[in-house]
């Protein structure tokens, strides 16, 4: 009886150390920014796999985010330390590495996901754990579906809209083609342009989508020249396919504008596998940070960053890199910074509630290299719709910074 | 008109490069009874070394062409040799073991790895050497019929080779009874793995000529591999006349498809396709079932 008793205690104070260490576990994040380690950040990326060269980028951006706000004396007095996951750019393998940087690595913030697929898929998991995070979605976003996460990217249905209005307006288009990637923000993007379109009365002559990997679009774009369009509105996910479209086209003989979203700002890529002149004709839709009319109004910013990069990097490394997109996974840390050194928390909600709020304020007090931080209660994308412009990414103002073509 | 002569040239060539993969899966099957899951990932491998060894500029007119040719060819079979040794000597302790299976698999996997350690992790890529194929209305590059022509050469070659030549004739051999092929003398080890060798210079040969046409990156690999093995298995396991025939056949479909329904259904009509002629055919279209021992 006695051993019995002594048993159920035992079992009792174990089952009790288990439920204490759940909860420890799943309250990751829920701390206040005074504790003692190390901050960690989680940084899931496609270090592997079709957007690989895009990762490494990203990775760079958050490398030197830690490095600068380390030397800045870290997230309220406390260190920073990046703890990257490969995604392989697939949102079941994006679940599992967040799962382990939750469960496993126990980080108080999250950089990443990539894509839309892959944040879609794994923001349930972050916002139970009451983690806070910027991701690189660029769709289907909002305070319901994504209560402590924000996206750093362009939102795709403005890059829609923006696209349609400039292929009408520039080039007079009555018929359009489009062409996208099947991913949520190729398909978002496209429902948009068509949406678009419809208020514009334009024609949509034919529609195209196609997986990612992909190594050849012809059969994509003899379907898109057969309804004989004016323009063709693109929507890819990566300058390699940006490329594979152009020399699809051009051994098609289709001769039309193409009118990109902004993965066709990825310039050296694209001209990788279409060859130099790949942005003949081509206009895409981009950030204004790293653009700009003429070298009188190119942001000092901007090119301290780029110097910045190269100097870290090395010109191999860094040759073809889109900086805009090493810039806004570099400014995402520092937002996080922000947000948690303002809500003097670690806390999701605090820190989500605290950014929304004062994000564009607390924008300007950073040292952040883009430009265009406007984020309001309702929105879950950091970036203003209103700043999208318009560029030539074939064509490059300084090194690193591309040609702009509206406003200008 | 155009576009079928576009969709015809070019699936299949595509077609022929999914078509060699088949056949290299084939000879080393027919010596071993693996099949190696790693020769995607020897696809690349060429690639990889084409990209980094051949001079700027050189041409099909330059003998620096044909020396990094035979470089790639030499140094893939070297690789797929050591894979194949790798995968065989389990194999030999316990001869029904299906160990091929994870050494297979995990060859692949590192040899993924090793192309990621060695170019970085984005797609390189390599100029089209062949020009182009004009048509009334645009172009095809070369190398989609170059693709074609190497895979008639290689299926030709093979059924010379394995006619005419004692070595050829040693691998018909363990194709037909690798115990018996032993018991009356053949070194099997040594001729499997030379099967190993040429199933990897094949693909090398291919990797080199349609380096233009491939993604040439380490995560890439698994992806030629399912398409060669879906070509090996519609044309019929071990049959290389099938796989020169089924592989064009199924890159023309897979175009057509993309180009009709859109190119999000050609993985869909890939897997129906296998699924169907499974269904139909288990043995594939041009195989022969197997006779079982009663």
């Amino acid at each position: 009886m006695t051993i019995f008793t002594r048993s159920k205690r035992g079992a009792a104070f174990v089952t009790g150390l288990v439920l204490l260490g759940t909860t420890a576990a799943c309250g990751g994040g829920s701390g206040s920014g005074g504790g003692s380690g190390p901050i960690k950040v989680g940084v899931p990326l496609g270090i592997t796999g079709p957007a690989a060269g895009t990762a490494d980028w990203d990775r760079m951006g958050v490398e030197l985010s830690v490095k600068q706000i380390n030397a800045d004396g870290g997230i309220d007095g406390r260190k920073v330390k990046a703890v990257f996951v490969d995604t392989e750019l697939d949102p079941a393998k994006a679940v599992t590495a967040t799962n382990r940087l939750i469960n496993e690595e126990k980080v108080d913030l999250v950089v990443g996901p990539m894509t839309s697929d892959e944040t879609l898929a794994t923001l349930p998991a972050l916002s139970r754990a009451n983690i806070p995070s910027i991701n690189g979605a660029g769709s289907k976003l909002d305070p319901k579906v994504a209560p402590y996460s924000f996206g750093m990217l362009l939102n795709a249905e403005y890059q829609g809209q923006k696209m349609v209005d400039y292929a009408v307006s520039e080039y007079g288009a009555k018929k359009v083609a489009v062409i996208s990637y099947s991913g949520t923000q190729g398909k978002v993007g496209r429902e948009a342009i068509e949406k678009q379109l419809k208020v514009k009365g334009v024609e949509e002559s034919a529609g195209q989508e196609y997986d990612i990997p992909v190594t050849d679009l012809s059969s994509q774009v003899l379907a898109l020249k057969k309804g004989n369009p004016d323009v063709v509105l693109a929507f890819p996910q990566t300058g390699n396919d940006t490329g594979l479209l152009v020399q699809a086209m051009r051994d098609a003989n289709l001769d039309v504008p193409v009118v990109g979203s902004y993965a066709t700002t990825y310039a050296g890529q694209a001209k990788a596998v279409a060859g130099p002149d790949a942005y003949k004709n081509f206009v895409s839709v981009s950030w204004p940070a790293f653009s700009a009319c003429s070298t009188s109004d190119v942001r000092t910013e901007a090119t301290d960053f780029i110097a910045e990069v190269k100097k870290t990097y090395g010109e191999k490394r860094t040759t073809g890199a889109a900086f805009d997109n090493i810039a806004s996974f570099r400014d995402a840390l520092w937002l996080l910074k922000a947000g948690i050194e303002g809500s003097k928390s670690t806390d999701a909600k605090k820190v989500t509630s605290w950014l929304a709020k004062n994000e564009t304020a607390a924008a300007k007090k950073q040292p952040l290299v883009h430009n265009a931080y406007a984020l309001s209660d309702d929105s879950r994308f950091l970036m203003d719709p209103d700043s999208l412009t318009l560029v030539n990414a074939g064509t490059e103002v300084v090194p690193g910074i591309i040609q702009r073509i509206d406003g200008c | 008109m155009n576009e079928i002569l576009v969709i015809l040239i070019r699936g299949a060539g595509v077609g022929s490069l999914y078509a060699l993969i088949a056949m290299s899966l084939n000879l080393a099957y027919n010596a071993t009874g693996v099949l190696n899951f790693a020769q995607g990932h020897l696809l690349v491998t060429a690639g990889v070394c084409t990209y980094l060894w051949m001079p700027d500029g050189a041409g099909t007119a330059s003998p620096m062409w044909y020396l990094t040719l035979v470089a790639v060819l030499v140094a893939t079979a070297v690789v797929g040799m050591i894979q194949g040794l790798i995968t065989l000597i389990p194999m030999r302790r316990d001869g029904g073991s299906h160990s091929w299976v994870a050494t297979t698999i995990a060859g692949s996997i590192v040899l993924g790895a090793l192309i990621t350690l060695w170019i970085g992790p984005q797609v390189v890529n390599v100029p089209n050497y062949f020009g182009f194929v004009p048509l009334p209305d645009g172009r095809v590059p070369g190398v989609y019929p170059m693709l074609v022509v190497l895979a008639l050469v290689v299926w030709a070659g093979l059924r010379w080779y394995q006619s005419s030549f004692l070595s050829g004739l040693a691998l018909n051999a363990l194709s037909q009874d690798v115990d018996a092929a032993r018991a009356a003398g053949v070194p099997a080890l040594k001729f499997q793995m030379l099967a190993f060798g040429l199933a990897a210079a094949i693909t090398a040969g291919a990797g080199f000529i349609g380096s233009s046409a491939i993604e040439i990156s380490g995560s890439r690999g698994t992806n030629y591999v399912i398409f060669g093995f879906i070509v090996a298995v519609i044309g019929g396991i071990g049959n290389n006349k099938g796989a020169l025939i089924a592989g064009p056949l199924f890159g023309v479909l897979m175009m057509y498809v993309s180009f009709e329904l859109g190119g999000g259904l050609q993985v869909v009509t890939a897997l129906a396709v296998i699924v169907a002629v499974l269904l139909l055919r288990p043995q594939g279209i041009f195989g022969r079932p197997h006779a079982r021992r009663v």
